[in-house]
């Protein structure tokens, strides 16, 4: 039996209303509109399935179909092109990052700016040379609160990439409007944790493996923004490191169902009882 | 038509934790990508000599010229670290060590690597740079550690369907399955006369000649 230490988690409620998520809003309107305010002109869209794109010069703008999430990208000659030596002034990139993302944020959701990162490229010419670093961008990554509980996973983000030039050169809002949902009796931490401890990932590892929880929050759990997704579940968030002879650093990050009951009928039955594949406890 | 190939371990016979979504992560890119499919090695039929050359490294063993190198694109779902990847059956030594593999000498262009930190940043180019490029165009990979998903394989394959570039789709499945804590990368090489930035699949766009000796490698990373 493999040694598992987790960390408190005192914030748990017993029930928690699950997030119904609203169909996508695209139409002849909010499309055109949306495009116009990116700033892209008058381009021609194409249905590529997953996505429609618009695009015009040097811009392409790629709505996802299946949610209200859309990405903005301007395209590039190579790594290097608009590249610089050193990190961008934060202050400068979380200014510029927070006037473009409030022009989109989505209504409804308190957004928090989580943390900036630089894009970097190294580049190497011959073996055993120390690399040169370029920045070829700052990336301002947003997160999401409903209600003050944070939406988890990659549906619902938003991150603006702002190039050593000071302009915005890419984006994306992955998002899906929400209403409140039907109620869900959730277990207890502890009870979590033990379906954790007894999941998939340890269950064939013997006592010289040993594992830590570092950090655990719950929140809402939104899948892909190419994914249609019809309810957005409570679950719990569980980082840490499991440690093994032959890998001594595995850090991991798995989504536990926390949900035990949730009150519906008929159609919403079903689509309850359909756990994303992302849930692996 | 390109052709391709994948490897996934859910199955790691205790000497790593399990994994649940790696067969249907590497399923879905198999499944969906445009192109002729080779080889689908799940779990104990997963060997890590599938990846490595011949006569190169300890152990010496290897028979990536039947595989991982006879094809176009691979993609590999399992468990990683930052100078190698894991499997669950111990055919030689169960990893593939960054010092047993010479990729692209025989076919292979692409290569995924869906596990965590292979790309770690400090020290990439003498980890997975000099000399594993003898022919292969990129690796694509994380520096940071990455979720236990099952859709990423298949959205790789449709952006490279629709025609996006091939480090376009990679940054853009990487960002559609993973939070921002999660960080994408890739490495690349390029010679005299090649072309790999523009890359994309068989039939949908430029595709490079192969930078069999390369002159430079590029290492780009960011946050999903």
């Amino acid at each position: 039996m493999i040694n598992i230490t987790f960390p408190e988690l005192t914030d748990l409620p017993r029930e928690a209303a699950c997030l119904t998520l609203r169909p996508p809003s695209w139409n002849d309107r909010t499309r055109p509109s949306l495009i116009e305010q990116i700033g892209i002109g008058k381009a021609e869209p194409r249905d590529l399935g997953l996505w429609t794109v618009y695009e015009a010069d040097d811009r392409m703008v790629e709505l996802y179909n299946a949610s209200d999430s859309f990405r903005l990208d301007v395209r590039r000659r190579d790594e290097l092109d608009g590249a610089g030596d050193n990190d961008l002034d934060e202050q400068v990139v979380e200014r510029l990052a927070t006037d473009w993302a409030e022009r989109f944020a989505p209504r409804g959701a308190a957004m928090t700016l989580r943390s900036i990162t630089s894009h970097e490229v190294l580049v190497a010419t011959e073996p055993r040379t120390d690399p040169r670093r370029y920045v070829t961008g700052a990336q301002a990554n947003f997160s999401f609160e409903v209600d003050g509980v944070p939406l988890l996973g990659s549906g619902a983000k938003l991150a603006v990439t702002v190039t050593p030039g000071l302009e915005v050169s890419g984006a994306y809002r992955f998002w899906r409007n929400r209403t409140a949902g039907p109620t869900a009796t959730l277990m207890s931490a502890d009870e979590a944790f033990s379906r954790f401890a007894a999941s998939r990932l340890f269950a064939n590892l013997d006592g010289s493996a040993r594992a830590t929880v570092t950090a655990a929050r719950w929140g809402y759990l939104c899948i892909p923004p190419t994914e249609s997704q019809r309810i957005a579940r409570p679950v719990m968030e569980l980082r840490g490191v499991l440690e093994t002879e032959i890998n001594p650093r595995y850090e991991f990050v798995v989504y536990a169902n926390l949900a035990t009951k949730i009150s519906a009928e008929g159609r919403n039955k079903r689509v309850i009882d359909t756990l994303p594949t992302l849930i692996t406890v | 038509m390109g052709t391709v190939g994948i490897e996934w371990v859910r199955k790691y016979n205790g000497l790593q934790g399990d994994l649940t979504n790696t067969k249907p992560q590497a399923e879905g890119f198999y499944n969906t990508l445009s192109a002729t499919r080779q080889f689908n090695w799940g779990d104990d039929l997963a060997w890590d000599e599938d990846f490595e050359q011949l006569g190169v490294g300890a152990p010496s063993t290897g028979t990536d010229t039947r595989w991982v190198d006879d094809v176009d694109f691979v993609f590999f779902s399992g468990h990683g670290s930052a100078d190698r990847f894991y499997f669950g059956r111990n055919i030689d030594n169960a990893v593939v060590v960054n010092t047993e593999v010479r990729w692209g000498d025989r076919n292979l262009e692409w290569i995924a690597l869906d596990a965590c930190n292979v790309l770690e940043r400090d020290g990439v180019f003498d980890r997975w740079g000099w000399p594993v490029f003898a022919g292969l165009h990129y690796i694509l990979g994380f520096h940071t550690t990455t979720s236990d998903e099952a859709d990423r394989g298949r959205l790789l394959a449709q952006y490279l369907n629709a025609g996006w570039s091939i480090r376009d789709a990679w940054i853009r499945a990487a960002q559609d399955t993973e939070g921002s804590d999660t960080w994408w990368a890739y490495l690349r090489a390029d010679a005299d006369g090649t072309d790999t930035f523009n890359d994309h699949w068989w039939g949908k766009g430029h595709t490079s000649s192969d930078p069999a000796a390369p002159t430079i490698l590029f290492y780009a990373r960011g946050a999903c």
